[in-house]
């Protein structure tokens, strides 16, 4: 079909193989992200969280830059230990990482299903399972890059300075940034995709997504502190990660009530519940009864 | 010619009501038509043979492949132009084209490449840096177009392709399908209610009514045969054409005044016609062919429900 000869003509080169395929999504989709001004300054902005921890890190073990900076005697700074570490992820997370989400999920599915796309990618060698995970590796790629990689990166940086032995004690906290980020990622970005199949508005699966975050944590918090719903705090997905988190890095419970076994239910349900809209709405064309 | 679509008893139920039923045929053309009317069930035999839909029951086959257990390999070899507007918002025909190539397994150079070729050979090739969203209705047909040929499929699935297109994007789209036809190197399922498309662009037509086979017939045999049903109208003695014609053997009926329908044995050629009334003294004023044939095939499927409702 070379452009000159106008003709029809067929394809006798190799194929990429077919696991690889998911891949162009993310590669398309993260032209049309990152041609936002907005998205990108934020982007930046987040990264400022690890690197003041990164900072954090260097001047507590760097005292006399301090001294000479300000002209005191300090005999120690704040120490650098799991609280802290979780205490960071905390602020990139909430509000760092969901105001990421919320600019960038809206626009994965609901633009396909609101311009009858999906029947072009299923008619092709590219099921269901590829298309959701292509869409939901922009997420995973995204959000990666702002919590695990950086803040493990502080870790490795916290263990280069104070030593092997501090890295081997406090081994916990580095497991806990990889597993709680990617459960954080996990969870986030299949809620946001399964509420960008529910509706075609960007600005309403925004606010939903806000909605599920927000306005149901406040609502579990009313079941729990009115009404004395033992469950009611496990409505809530911001307390039940923030207490999954604090397994994970072993600090103490900050509300107790709400048990280390519920707070993985509630995590896994909503997963659940997120892939089975997927499943449901991802389709080349819906049966109308 | 091996078999390119073999149907054995297929049904397809849809929201708990049955759409396809009892379908068997085995199709072995280039260009395949299928029609009928609204709700005959022709996109959902498209989409179950895309793998879109399951099948409730028998099977389905195309290039021998099963449309149940091989869809992903199925769907290599198959490009498809759905009916209804169908992009990918906020990208450019030609970074849309190449996404397609893409996902059908083409490596990113050559799907650009592509890319760029399918848009030139659908006539798009000026406006291909354009965003989808500021294209016409007859644009955004052809860049399905595009789209469906790039990663030069085995078979391309035409759903509607003449859909609110003006007539002379309507010829286009015509004359762009009948090319890629007579490429040879593909074969083509087209589904319209608009007779004449199918009747331009395919070999073969496969009629639906209420989700079965209304008729399955070869348009080439049936425009050959129809070649040797001729009407002619003989002035100064239609009864001694009629008699000249029944002393060689040749099968008549007059269908009205000095108008005889006859069937043209293979041994004779139409000149032949003329000598024998020639011979006669008769004059021949008029002489047809069968016309409109497909019409004729669809309005007999459709037991003579009325064409204008399609």
């Amino acid at each position: 079909m070379a452009v000159y000869e106008r003709s029809y003509k067929g394809y006798e080169g190799d194929l990429t193989p077919n696991w690889a395929r998911f891949l162009v999504l993310p590669r398309t989709t993260f032209r049309l992200v990152f041609a936002s001004k907005m998205f990108l300054v934020f982007l930046i902005a987040s990264l400022l969280v690890p690197l003041v921890m990164a900072s954090w890190v260097y001047l507590s073990h760097n005292l006399q830059i301090v001294e000479k900076a300000f002209g005191i005697q300090m005999d120690s700074f704040a120490q650098v230990n799991a609280e802290v570490f979780l205490a960071f992820m905390g602020i990139q997370i909430m509000p760092m990482g969901f105001i990421l989400v919320l600019m960038v999920a809206p626009q994965l599915v609901s633009a396909d299903l609101a311009n009858n796309a999906l029947p072009l990618y299923l008619a092709r060698p590219f099921n269901r399972t590829d298309y959701i995970l292509g869409k939901m590796s922009v997420l995973l790629i995204l959000l990666s890059a702002v919590t695990w990689i950086p803040h493990g990166l502080v870790f490795l940086l916290q263990s280069y300075f104070s030593g092997w032995q501090w890295f081997a004690d406090n081994i916990r906290i580095g497991i806990g940034i990889f597993v709680f980020s990617w459960v954080w990622i996990l969870t986030s970005a299949l809620v946001a995709l399964a509420l960008s199949t529910l509706f075609r508005n960007k600005r309403v699966i925004r606010l939903s997504l806000f909605a599920v975050y927000i306005i149901l944590s406040g609502f579990g918090g009313f079941l729990y502190g009115a009404l004395k719903i033992p469950f009611g705090l496990n409505l809530s997905l911001v307390i039940t990660q923030q207490r999954v988190a604090e397994g994970l890095f072993g600090t103490q419970a900050e509300i107790p009530d709400v048990s280390l076994l519920s707070a993985w239910v509630t995590i896994i349900v909503f997963c659940a519940l997120s892939v089975y809209i997927l499943f449901r709405k991802i389709r080349a064309y819906e049966e109308v009864k | 010619m091996s078999a390119v679509i073999e149907l054995e008893k297929l049904g397809v139920r849809l929201a708990g009501r049955q759409i396809l039923s009892d379908l068997s045929v085995t199709i072995s053309g280039r260009s395949i038509g299928l029609l009928g009317p609204n709700g005959a069930g022709k996109t959902t035999l498209l989409h179950t043979l895309l793998g879109f839909h399951n099948a409730s029951a028998g099977t389905a086959r195309v290039f021998g492949k099963d449309i149940g257990t091989e869809a992903k390999a199925l769907r290599e070899m198959t490009g498809y132009m759905p009916e209804n507007e169908s992009f990918i918002a906020g990208i450019s025909a030609v970074k849309f084209v190449r996404l397609m190539a893409e996902l059908s397994g083409i490596p990113p150079w050559a799907a650009l490449e592509r890319a760029h070729e399918a848009l030139y050979y659908v006539g798009l090739g000026e406006a291909r840096y354009r965003n989808l969203e500021t294209y016409s209705l007859g644009m955004k047909q052809r860049v399905k177009l595009a789209q469906a040929i790039v990663h030069a499929p085995k078979l391309i699935v035409l759903d509607e392709p003449t859909n609110g297109l003006d007539p002379p994007a309507r010829l286009r789209m015509i004359r762009l399908i009948r090319e890629i036809r007579e490429s040879g190197k593909v074969h083509l399922i087209l589904s319209s209610h608009l007779l004449r498309d199918v009747e331009e662009c395919c070999d073969e037509v496969l009629v639906l009514k209420k989700g079965r086979i209304a008729a399955y017939c070869n348009l080439e045999e049936e425009h050959r045969a129809n070649k040797r049903f001729i009407e002619l109208e003989a002035r100064g003695g239609s009864d001694k054409m009629a008699e000249a014609l029944g002393d060689r053997g040749i099968e008549w009926a007059k269908s009205g005044r000095d108008r005889i329908k006859l069937i043209l044995p293979n041994t004779l050629r139409i000149h032949d016609l003329f000598r024998i009334a020639n011979e006669r003294g008769i004059q021949i004023r008029r002489l047809d062919h069968k016309r409109d044939s497909l019409q004729d095939i669809f309005m007999k499927a459709m037991e003579g429900e009325p064409v204008g409702g399609l």
